[in-house]
């Protein structure tokens, strides 16, 4: 299968380059479905759009424009080497550089991050890639990771791994309380009974999310 | 020059106020200068429990509006000659004053006294970052119920992006007869939970209540326990280190039995 959009992390956000030698209508169909997929990860997120070499009608940035408006409500940049595509992007409203040169860019596919915190009551930790944190989810706190996420310590909020849509991604921790765990598109809540209190890990097996302790998980 | 300390706790009716007005009488019986604040907007209090109402003139407000000198807003406690209430404006509402403006206060009463108490209102809106925004170090207030202990970790969040460093933790209303059985979360379960630093543990207590009526507050009553532990708790906040125990209440027989079936105690 082509990959019309590839998600890279920049600093202090995300890059979705789009493919620009096939058919815009095709490139167009994919971006919106993987907005859709990650839309946990991606709404929370500062966006960047690359066009590359692609030139494009004032209709369809206009298209695209209302897509991502509706989508989300912090601006979106829009990167093209096309000064045409550019220009016309800005009297819509977008803001619009050339993507930066090769050298300067910060940015790597997908990153496992190590984080040493508690993530309280309230916060949302977002991350393209894997989630290794060394500290607790209090309750009222989200981790959303398109990857997997492994917590040393007691989860008790919230958690989305996989969200962009894989379903190979894996939560694990070494008290797995959460209200909710959400992998890809499927979503489990906590048993009534809080009663494990060892090592687990959760995965997808075949339509829903299985709970496993940690010493009896077989990869 | 003032340490400035911020009394909040997301939670409504925690015991907040209670703290300030104790902890601010138990400063000044150490000798300290103390100046108590009333940042809770449109709902003052700290001057109903001090038992001040009576005496104010000027506000917070009155004072950031230039209506007055700083130090004719500053009421003079009934008992103790260290300690003095700016008291809130209650006819303004909370969006009266900004953080800026809250910051130039608090840097001019800091060379007023040895510590600025600054009583929070609840929530995690204006008021509440009003209330922060000059502070030096934040004290957390709260019961050991779910919902408090919630808001409680949601605020040391907040606290921590506002760049106020290690919130310590007051321990409100515990009961231990109830932590005993089960039906109450322990001083361990709360800490596992917000992992910052304990400053003290407060009893539930029916005499804080009564005080609160008479405009008193409890820590002037020498034989009060729950006295005690505020005067402890003050004692810690000028830097001196003295072990938090946990705090007592006479076991019934029944439980001090059932205990020593379970081999405890
Ligand atoms: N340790 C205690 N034992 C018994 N009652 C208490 C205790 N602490 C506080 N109270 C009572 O709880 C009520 C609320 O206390 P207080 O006004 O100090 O809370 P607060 O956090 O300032 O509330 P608000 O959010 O409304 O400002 C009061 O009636 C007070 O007397
Ligand atoms: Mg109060």
């Amino acid at each position: 299968m082509t990959e019309y959009i590839t998600i890279k992390g920049a600093r202090g956000g995300l890059r979705l380059h789009i493919l620009d030698t096939c058919e815009w209508t095709d490139a167009f169909v994919a971006l919106q479905k993987q907005l859709t997929d990650g839309a946990a990860l991606l709404q929370g997120m500062k966006l960047s759009l690359d066009l590359g070499h692609r030139e494009l009608s004032p209709q369809a940035l206009d298209e695209l424009h209302n897509v991502m408006r509706n989508y989300q409500t912090d601006p979106v940049d829009i990167l093209s080497e096309s000064r045409t595509v550019r220009a016309e992007a800005r009297t819509m409203g977008f803001i619009a550089k050339p993507p930066m040169p090769k050298s300067t860019t910060v940015e790597v596919e997908q990153t496992s991050t190590v984080m040493t915190r508690n993530v309280r009551s309230g916060q949302i930790v977002r991350h393209h890639g894997d989630v290794l944190l060394l500290g607790d989810v209090n309750a009222g706190a989200e981790v959303i990771a398109s990857g997997s996420v492994m917590v040393f310590g007691r989860v008790r909020g919230v958690i989305h791994a996989g969200a962009m849509g894989d379903r190979s991604a894996v939560i694990c921790a070494i008290e797995l309380s959460a209200t909710q765990l959400r992998i890809a598109d499927l979503r489990a809540r906590a048993p009534e009974d809080q009663g494990q209190k060892i090592p687990e890990i959760a995965c997808i097996e075949d339509t829903h999310i299985a709970v496993h302790a940690w010493h009896e998980y077989r990869r | 020059m003032a340490k400035v300390i911020t009394i909040t706790s997301g939670k409504g009716g925690v015991g907040k106020t209670t703290s300030t007005a104790n902890l601010g009488t138990a400063l000044a019986m150490l000798g300290k200068k103390v100046i108590v604040v009333d940042a809770d907007i449109g709902l003052r209090n700290l001057d109903v429990v001090l038992g001040l109402e009576n005496r104010i003139v000027y506000d917070l407000v009155d004072v950031i509006e230039g209506n007055c000198r700083l130090r004719q807003a500053l009421i003079k406690d009934k008992h103790n000659g260290e300690l003095y209430l700016l008291p809130a404006a209650q006819t303004k509402d909370k969006d009266a004053v900004s953080q800026d403006e809250m910051v130039e206060l608090v840097d001019q009463l800091r060379s007023e006294a040895d510590y600025v108490i600054i009583d929070s209102p609840a929530g995690i809106e204006s008021g509440f970052k009003n209330a922060i925004a000059g502070a030096d170090d934040i004290i957390i207030v709260t019961t050991p119920e779910v919902s408090a202990v919630r808001d409680a970790d949601r605020i040391i969040g907040l606290c921590e992006a506002a760049g106020k460093g290690h919130p310590r933790l007051i321990i409100n209303r515990l009961r231990p007869k109830m932590v005993r059985s089960g039906e109450m979360m322990s001083v361990e379960d709360l800490l596992q939970i917000l992992a910052i630093d304990l400053i003290g543990i407060i009893p539930d207590d029916e005499a804080v209540i009564t005080a609160t009526n008479r405009g008193e507050v409890l820590v002037l009553d020498k034989n009060s326990k729950t006295g005690k532990y505020y005067m402890d708790i003050a004692r810690r906040i000028t830097g001196e280190s003295i072990k938090i125990d946990p705090i007592e209440d006479n076991p019934s027989l029944m439980e001090r039995l059932s205990g020593m079936f379970q081999g405890k105690r």
